[in-house]
C-alpha cells in the first residue's frame, strides 16, 4: 500500500467519524427524544402466555391499542421460549390509568385472541421530568385451531412413516423429503399466508438434537476402531472354546455374549461381527445357524436395552429427559438381566431338538482351527481401545454429576483413542461413520418437530390422556404396550422420536409421573417390542438378510412364530418390573 | 453335451452344497473346469437399517467360508475347483462370472421362498433364470 492510498484511507476514516457516527447518535437521541418528550406516560406490560395445557407458547406476537388506536411500539413484541412479554408503551400524558388498554395475540395454528382488555393498571413511579411509569400484568392462554398446516405436517409425518415402514424408499431419503417439505412450504405458503407455516428454519435447526447425533457418530468411530481387532470374532471363539462342545452351553454363552456387547455398543455391528463366525460354528457342527442367529438376534435386542448407549431409542430418551447414564443401569438393567436370562432358558428349549442333532466331532481341531482363523489381530490397538472405552463408560457414569451431555464423554473417548492408535482420520470418517443414519435422524428430528409445533403430538397427547383417566398404572401399561406393539411392525427410531414430546406431556399431566417413570415404559417398550418380528429392528433385519445369503432363510411367519411369545412374556416382565419396583 | 466350464453359485444351504457335490461329479464325468461363486448381495438393505459396508465385509467373510466348504466337497470327489467371491447383486454376478470364466453350465440350488420373501430379498435369482440363459447362452441347471 503506498503512502497516497494510506492518506485517502485516513482521510474517509475520519469523514466517518466526523459525519456517519455522529449522525446515528444524533437520530438515536432524537427517536429517544420523541418517545419521551414531556407529553408521554409510560405503561409496562408483561405477562406469560401458555396454551390450553400450560405450556409457554413462544413467539407468539402481540400488538396493542389504546382507546381502539394501535399503539407505536419501538419494536415488535413477541413471547420468549418462555412465553414471557414485556411490552414498554407510550400513552399519552394524563391519559392513564383510566385510559383503555386492550392487546392482541396472534401466532399460527392458534386460535388469535383479539382486543382482551388489561385490568389493573397501578401507578409505579413519577420521573422528574413528571413522566409517570404505569405497570400492568396480564398471562392468558391461547388455543390450538386446525390450520392447513397441521394437515399438510401430519400428512408428511404419515407418508415419512409409511415410506418407512412399506421400505418404499430409503429411510433417510424418506424423512430428508419430510424435512424439505415441511420447510419449502413453510418459506412459500407460509410467507403469504401463515396458516402454512409448519416449522421455522430457526425452529428446525433447534429440533436437531446434536446430543444424539454427536453421540451416534462418537461411538460409531469407537466401535469402528475396536473392529479392527478381531475382537468380536475372537470372542465368538472363545464362547466356542468355553463350550468344549456342550451345544446347550455355547448357544447361551453366545446370547449372554451379545446380549452384554450390546448394552455397551450398536446392536447391529455386534451382530454383523458374531454372525458369520456363528453361522460358521453352526455348519461344522451339521446344524442349522438359524437355531443359533435366532436366539443371539433376540438377546441383542435385549441386552440393548439396558443401557442409555445400547440401542438408538434409549439415546433419545435419555437425551430429550435428560437422563443419565446411570439412571438408565438403576431402572433397566436388572429387568434386562432378568429378559436375557428368560431368553438362554427360553431358546435352549425351544431349540432342543436341533442342538441334540449337532455332530460335535473332534472338539480339539475345530477349537484348533477357530483359534487360526479368529485370532486377535491387533493386540496394541485392541488394549488402546478398551481402555478408552473404559474411560468413556466411566464418563458416561459420572456424566451427570459433571451435567455433562453423554456425547461429550463419547467425543472424547472417541478423539482420543484416534489420536493415540494414529487410524486414518479419513478412511473412519469415510468408511465407519453411518452418515445415512445420522442424517435419518437429523431430517427424523425436523418432521417430528413438525407435527409437533402444528399441534398433531399435542393432540395424540391429549388422546392417550384422556384413555389413560389420569391413571398412571394405565398410562405405563399403555405406553409400555402400544410401544412394543408399534415397535414390532414399525422402525422404532422415529416411532420413538414421535412419543418424546408425547411422554414428555404426559409426565406433567398425570400424577405420579413426575419420577420419570414413562420414560422407562417407553424404553423397554420401542426396545423389546423390537424382537417380535423379523422388520421389528435393524438387527433382526441384518441376521435375517445374512442367515438368508447363508443359504438358510428365514421367513416372516417363522420369525413371528419362534419370537413373538417370548418377545411378549418380555414385556409381560416389564409391566410387572414397572409396577410393582418402579412405580 | 460336453461341458468345458462348469459354474455352481453356492450358499451355506443343504441345496447349494448338493449343488456344489453334483457340480463337482459332472465336472470330473467331463473333465470340465470348475468354479465356484459366492455373491455378497446386500440387496436386502434397501431400507438403510446398517452401513452397507460394514454388512459387505461381514458377508465377504462368510462368504469364503462357504467356499472353502465348497472346495472341501470338490477335493473329495477329487477336483480342484476355483473359488470366485464378488461383491453385487447375485445375478449380475453370476452373469459376470459366466461370462469371465466363459462356462457353458451353470449350476444353481433352488430354495423356494415365500411371497413375503420374495418382496423382501429382492433379486431372485430363479426369476432371471431365462434372462441369464438368453443373455449369456449359457445352459442352467437347476438342482432341488
Amino acid at each position: 500500500m503506498n503512502r497516497k492510498t494510506m492518506k485517502r484511507g485516513t482521510l474517509l476514516l475520519l469523514i466517518l467519524m466526523f459525519t456517519i457516527i455522529p449522525g446515528a447518535v444524533f437520530n438515536a437521541a432524537a427517536e429517544e427524544g420523541a418517545l419521551t418528550t414531556g407529553l408521554t406516560d409510560t405503561m409496562i406490560v408483561s405477562g406469560t402466555i401458555t396454551n390450553a395445557q400450560g405450556k409457554p407458547i413462544k413467539e407468539v406476537i402481540l400488538h396493542f391499542t389504546i382507546n381502539g388506536k394501535e399503539a407505536e411500539l419501538a419494536e415488535e413484541i413477541s413471547t420468549s421460549k418462555a412465553g414471557r412479554y414485556e411490552a414498554e408503551i407510550p400513552v399519552q400524558r394524563g391519559l392513564l390509568p383510566g385510559v383503555r388498554v386492550e392487546l392482541t395475540g396472534e401466532k399460527p395454528c392458534y386460535k388469535t385472541v383479539e382486543n382482551i382488555p388489561l385490568s389493573n393498571i397501578v401507578h409505579e413511579r413519577t420521573n422528574e421530568d413528571g413522566g409517570t411509569r404505569f405497570l400492568a400484568h396480564h398471562s392468558f392462554s391461547m388455543s390450538r385451531t386446525t390450520t392447513p398446516a397441521f394437515w399438510i405436517a401430519t400428512l408428511i409425518l404419515i407418508a415419512v412413516y409409511a415410506l418407512i415402514a412399506f421400505e418404499l424408499m430409503h429411510r433417510t431419503l424418506a424423512a430428508l423429503m419430510g424435512a424439505a417439505l415441511i420447510l419449502t412450504i413453510t418459506y412459500t405458503a407460509g410467507t403469504f399466508n401463515p396458516n402454512y407455516t409448519i416449522l421455522t428454519f430457526e425452529d428446525a435447526m433447534h429440533a436437531i438434537d446434536m446430543n444424539v447425533i454427536f453421540l451416534l457418530m462418537a461411538m460409531m468411530i469407537i466401535v469402528g476402531v475396536l473392529k479392527k481387532t478381531g475382537v468380536f470374532q475372537w470372542t465368538a471363539f472363545k464362547s466356542y472354546q468355553l463350550a468344549r462342545g456342550n451345544v446347550f452351553a455355547l448357544a447361551s454363552i453366545l446370547m449372554v455374549v451379545t446380549g452384554v456387547t450390546s448394552a455397551f455398543l450398536d446392536n447391529v455391528t455386534t451382530m454383523l461381527l458374531i454372525i458369520p463366525v456363528t453361522i460358521e460354528i453352526a455348519l461344522t457342527l451339521k446344524i442349522n445357524p438359524v437355531a443359533f442367529l435366532l436366539p443371539e438376534a433376540f438377546a441383542s435386542n435385549v441386552g440393548g436395552t439396558a443401557t442409555l448407549i445400547g440401542d438408538p431409542p434409549n439415546i433419545m430418551i435419555g437425551s430429550y429427559a435428560k437422563l443419565s447414564f446411570i439412571q438408565f443401569v438403576q431402572n433397566l438393567t436388572i429387568i434386562c438381566i432378568i429378559c436375557l436370562i428368560f431368553t438362554v432358558v427360553f431358546f435352549c428349549i425351544y431349540y432342543k431338538k436341533e442342538y441334540l442333532k449337532a455332530q460335535v466331532g473332534d472338539v480339539g481341531k475345530m477349537i484348533a482351527h477357530l483359534r487360526e482363523e479368529y485370532k486377535i489381530t491387533n493386540a496394541k490397538l485392541l488394549t488402546q481401545g478398551c481402555i478408552l472405552l473404559g474411560i468413556t463408560i466411566f464418563l458416561f457414569i459420572i456424566h451427570g454429576a459433571l451435567h455433562m451431555e453423554p456425547s461429550i464423554a463419547a467425543m472424547f473417548g472417541a478423539t482420543i483413542l484416534l489420536v493415540i492408535s494414529k487410524v486414518d482420520i479419513v478412511e473412519m470418517l469415510e468408511h465407519e461413520i453411518e452418515w445415512p443414519t445420522l442424517i435419518f435422524f437429523m431430517m427424523l428430528f425436523i418432521v417430528v418437530a413438525g407435527a409437533e409445533e402444528t399441534g398433531l403430538i399435542q393432540i395424540i397427547a391429549d388422546w392417550v390422556k384422556d384413555l389413560s383417566q389420569g391413571s398412571l398404572v394405565a398410562a405405563i401399561l399403555m405406553i409400555l404396550w402400544v410401544s412394543a406393539l408399534a415397535s414390532a411392525i414399525i422402525d422404532n427410531i422415529p416411532f420413538t422420536a414421535t412419543m418424546l414430546p408425547i411422554v414428555a406431556y404426559l409426565n406433567t399431566v398425570i400424577p405420579g409421573a413426575e419420577n420419570g417413570i414413562l420414560w422407562w415404559s417407553l424404553a423397554l417398550g420401542a426396545c423389546l417390542g423390537g424382537n417380535g418380528t423379523m422388520i421389528g429392528a435393524s438387527a433382526n433385519v441384518v441376521t435375517v438378510g445374512m442367515a438368508e445369503r447363508a443359504g438358510h432363510p428365514i421367513s416372516f411367519m417363522y420369525y413371528l412364530k419362534v419370537a413373538f411369545v417370548p418377545m411378549i412374556v418380555t414385556i409381560i416382565f416389564c409391566s410387572a418390573w414397572l409396577l410393582l419396583v418402579e412405580i | 453335451m460336453a461341458y468345458k466350464c462348469i459354474v455352481c453359485g453356492v450358499t451355506g444351504s443343504a441345496h447349494a452344497q448338493g449343488a456344489a457335490l453334483e457340480a463337482a461329479i459332472l465336472a470330473k464325468q467331463e473333465n470340465a473346469r470348475l468354479v465356484y461363486v459366492y455373491a455378497a448381495d446386500i440387496s436386502f438393505l434397501k431400507s438403510g437399517v446398517a452401513g452397507h459396508k460394514g454388512v459387505e465385509d461381514s458377508l465377504v467373510r462368510l462368504g469364503e467360508h462357504i467356499l472353502d466348504m465348497a472346495g472341501q466337497l470338490a477335493a473329495n470327489v477329487g477336483v480342484e475347483a476355483k473359488k470366485v467371491l464378488k461383491k453385487g447383486p447375485v445375478i449380475d454376478v453370476l452373469k459376470s462370472v459366466v461370462a469371465e470364466e466363459k462356462a457353458d453350465l451353470l449350476i444353481l440350488g433352488h430354495e423356494k421362498r415365500t411371497i413375503f420373501e420374495k418382496a423382501l430379498f429382492r433379486g431372485e435369482v430363479e426369476d432371471h433364470i431365462k434372462e441369464l440363459e438368453s443373455q449369456s447362452g449359457v445352459t442352467v441347471k437347476i438342482i432341488q
